[in-house]
């Protein structure tokens, strides 16, 4: 798939004016802009793209994050000498649709949410990070880059920095008494972090408000009535073609209104009244929900939200351990290849020769 | 041998003598401060709140005025002496942006934005005495001072926490309560239909079908508070309103 970047420029407030206003309508017909399910996501892929540990890229759809993490051993702060430290940090590459007012609002946002649910979700056991209490600790500092933002980016950098947690390797450490050693890759394996869980978030746009939904419901509801309504005319050539097409009309299940879509895209998270987000682990336990800005909705509709993220965690997550085990196998591969020269012994086998033939020549 | 705080005792009452479905004792009162467009101090139990509302107003920014809708911007301030420890006084924090950023999302969903275009609504909220969620008496506070500020809104809205403790439903959570890691959630429904979930943010770890009984634990506590201890002093601020028309009317 080749992402075409220029074509997908919003321009100005008049043409995403009229994407919203598609995107309702589509809606309304039951329907999503480019013909997804309700419950589909895009496609997503995880890829370690450099040998180390150290640096993952998640694509949603058009939506590219890219996460670097590194490690070093520091001095714990005052307040939590028994605890390592955890920095995360998000930036945006700038684009043309980026008006000069745009703050860094989503930016700081998305880091309290990271926050919340890495460190307060307790996904890094920060006390298994503790080398010296009070002298030496861990330090973790992610960097987020959105590099291409199609909607749900902060969905993709979330599973991005769940991806590099599991995957990082930290050197492995000697401790006597109050000295530390710090052994080297080719010394001994790294050792990696201690996740407790695997939250995965995922955004829910809700369409309309709950009342909308009904009065659209309602209004489809009476356009059936009508049609079954004139079904009875007497027998004859154009009453017979109202009769097929009443017919048609109540045989054809009239398709209702969409009210929760997962994976929202820039014009769907635009067009939509509200929106949800939901973590779900591994285990199917539900880390954090957050219902932002917009309409009110009604316990179903989360109760769907979170049934729904339940059945798309699994999945991300079963995405995120082929990338790791492919990048390992990719690791294997090149660590084997690296050597490669030394397995060819013509070179040698030649000096040997000659020793050969020195050593017959003396005896 | 840790120590496990019995938080709530064999005879049902919580630390602070309340029962597990209570909520603490709230008190609200409007146009304390002078000089500004609405005014709301809510005391609700120990934690001491107060909101003041300026605007609609023209934007201070113009690069941040938008055409159709209003402008809300919103300014936390926790004082040094709030909490049990005293903290460094700084005027952007993490906990203050954190809180800002809610009550953000909820005055956007509450006030009727296109009704004020190229305007701006600024929001001051200073906490005074810290106990229990921090988020939602500020989020109570602010649409409180909205109110008195007489801006167009959908409806009351009531922010409270609920969690788990030992197998109880506890509404209204305090200090204590919070630190024992008990899975909560932070809620805010309308008041005159508490089915409807205007704000919610959960960040303990829960199974879906807990999720769904404490909202629904909320929305039953929400309606009670909106019958006992909102309804009365609204009604009461609402008078008084109409009353300093009508001498003003009398007046002219």
């Amino acid at each position: 798939m080749q992402y075409q970047r220029a074509a997908l420029v919003i321009a100005s407030p008049a043409l995403t004016q009229r994407e919203v206003e598609f995107t309702k309508s589509a809606w309304l017909a039951g329907l999503r802009p480019d013909q997804r399910t309700a419950q589909q996501m895009r496609e997503v892929s995880v890829e370690f793209p450099l040998l180390s540990r150290d640096v993952v890229v998640v694509r949603c759809g058009g939506s590219v994050v890219t996460a670097a993490i590194a490690t070093a051993l520091v001095e714990p702060t005052p307040q939590r000498p028994k605890h390592g430290l955890l920095h995360f940090s998000v930036r945006r590459l700038h684009t043309e649709r980026d008006s000069p007012a745009a703050d860094g609002s989503t930016q700081k946002n998305l880091v309290a949410f990271l926050e919340r649910l890495v460190r307060t979700g307790g996904v890094i056991d920060t006390a298994g990070l503790c080398v010296l209490p009070g002298q030496k600790v861990w330090s973790l500092t992610v960097d987020v880059t959105i590099m291409n933002d199609e909607g749900n980016c902060n969905d993709a950098a979330v599973w991005a920095v769940i991806a590099l947690l599991m995957h990082h390797r930290r050197p492995e450490l000697t401790v006597r008494g109050s000295s530390v050693i710090v052994h080297p890759p080719h010394e001994r394996e790294p050792v990696p972090l201690s996740v407790q869980h695997t939250p995965l978030p995922f955004t829910f746009a809700i369409t309309m408000a709950p009342t909308e939904r009904e009065k659209a419901l309602n209004h489809q509801r009476a356009l059936s009535a009508t049609g079954s309504s004139s079904g009875p005319q007497p027998s004859s050539g154009v009453g017979n073609s109202i009769d097929t097409a009443s017919a048609f009309a109540i045989d054809g299940t009239s398709p209702q209104p969409l009210g929760v879509v997962v994976d929202p895209t820039t014009a769907e998270s635009l067009a939509a009244a509200s929106s949800i987000v939901v973590a779900i682990n591994a285990e199917g336990q539900v880390c954090t929900v957050v219902k932002a800005e917009g309409c009110s909705i009604h316990l179903k509709d989360l109760n769907a939200c979170i049934e729904a993220a339940g059945t798309l965690a699994p999945r991300v997550l079963d995405l995120i351990k082929v990338a790791m085990e492919a990048h390992d196998e990719r690791r294997k591969t090149a660590m084997k290849g690296q050597f490669a020269w030394a397995q060819k012994r013509s070179g040698v086998g030649k000096v040997e020769q000659a020793c050969v033939k020195k050593i017959k020549t003396e005896t | 041998m840790p120590v496990i705080k019995e938080y709530i005792n064999p005879a049902g009452l919580r630390l602070d003598g309340r029962r597990p479905n209570e909520p603490r004792r709230l008190a609200l009162e409007f146009g304390k401060i002078s000089g500004c467009d609405g005014c709301c101090t809510v005391v609700s139990g120990l934690s001491h709140v107060c909101a003041t509302v300026y605007g609609p107003r023209e934007v201070s920014n113009r690069l941040e005025g938008k055409y159709n809708e209003v402008t809300i911007t919103c300014d936390v301030v926790v004082a040094a002496f709030a909490g049990e420890r005293r903290r460094e006084q700084q005027r952007y924090s993490r906990l203050s942006e954190d809180i800002s950023a809610s009550v953000l999302d909820v005055a956007r969903s509450v006030v009727l934005l296109s009704q004020y275009p190229n305007s701006q609504i600024h929001i001051c909220i200073e906490v005074l005495k810290q106990d229990g969620s921090d988020k939602a008496a500020c989020i109570n506070a602010a649409c409180l001072a909205l109110i008195d500020a007489s801006i167009a809104m959908k409806d009351v809205v009531y922010t409270q926490t609920v969690g788990l403790i030992e197998g109880f439903d506890v509404v209204d959570l305090t200090t204590e309560e919070i630190h024992s890691q008990c899975p909560s959630i932070c809620i805010t429904v309308q008041g005159h239909d508490p089915t409807n979930i205007v704000w919610m943010e959960s960040n303990s770890r829960l199974a879906p079908e807990v999720i769904t009984r404490l909202v629904k634990v909320a929305q039953k506590a929400s309606t009670d508070v909106f019958e006992t201890a909102l309804r009365g002093p609204l009604e009461e601020h609402a008078a008084t309103v109409l009353r300093l028309q009508a001498n003003l009317g009398n007046i002219e």
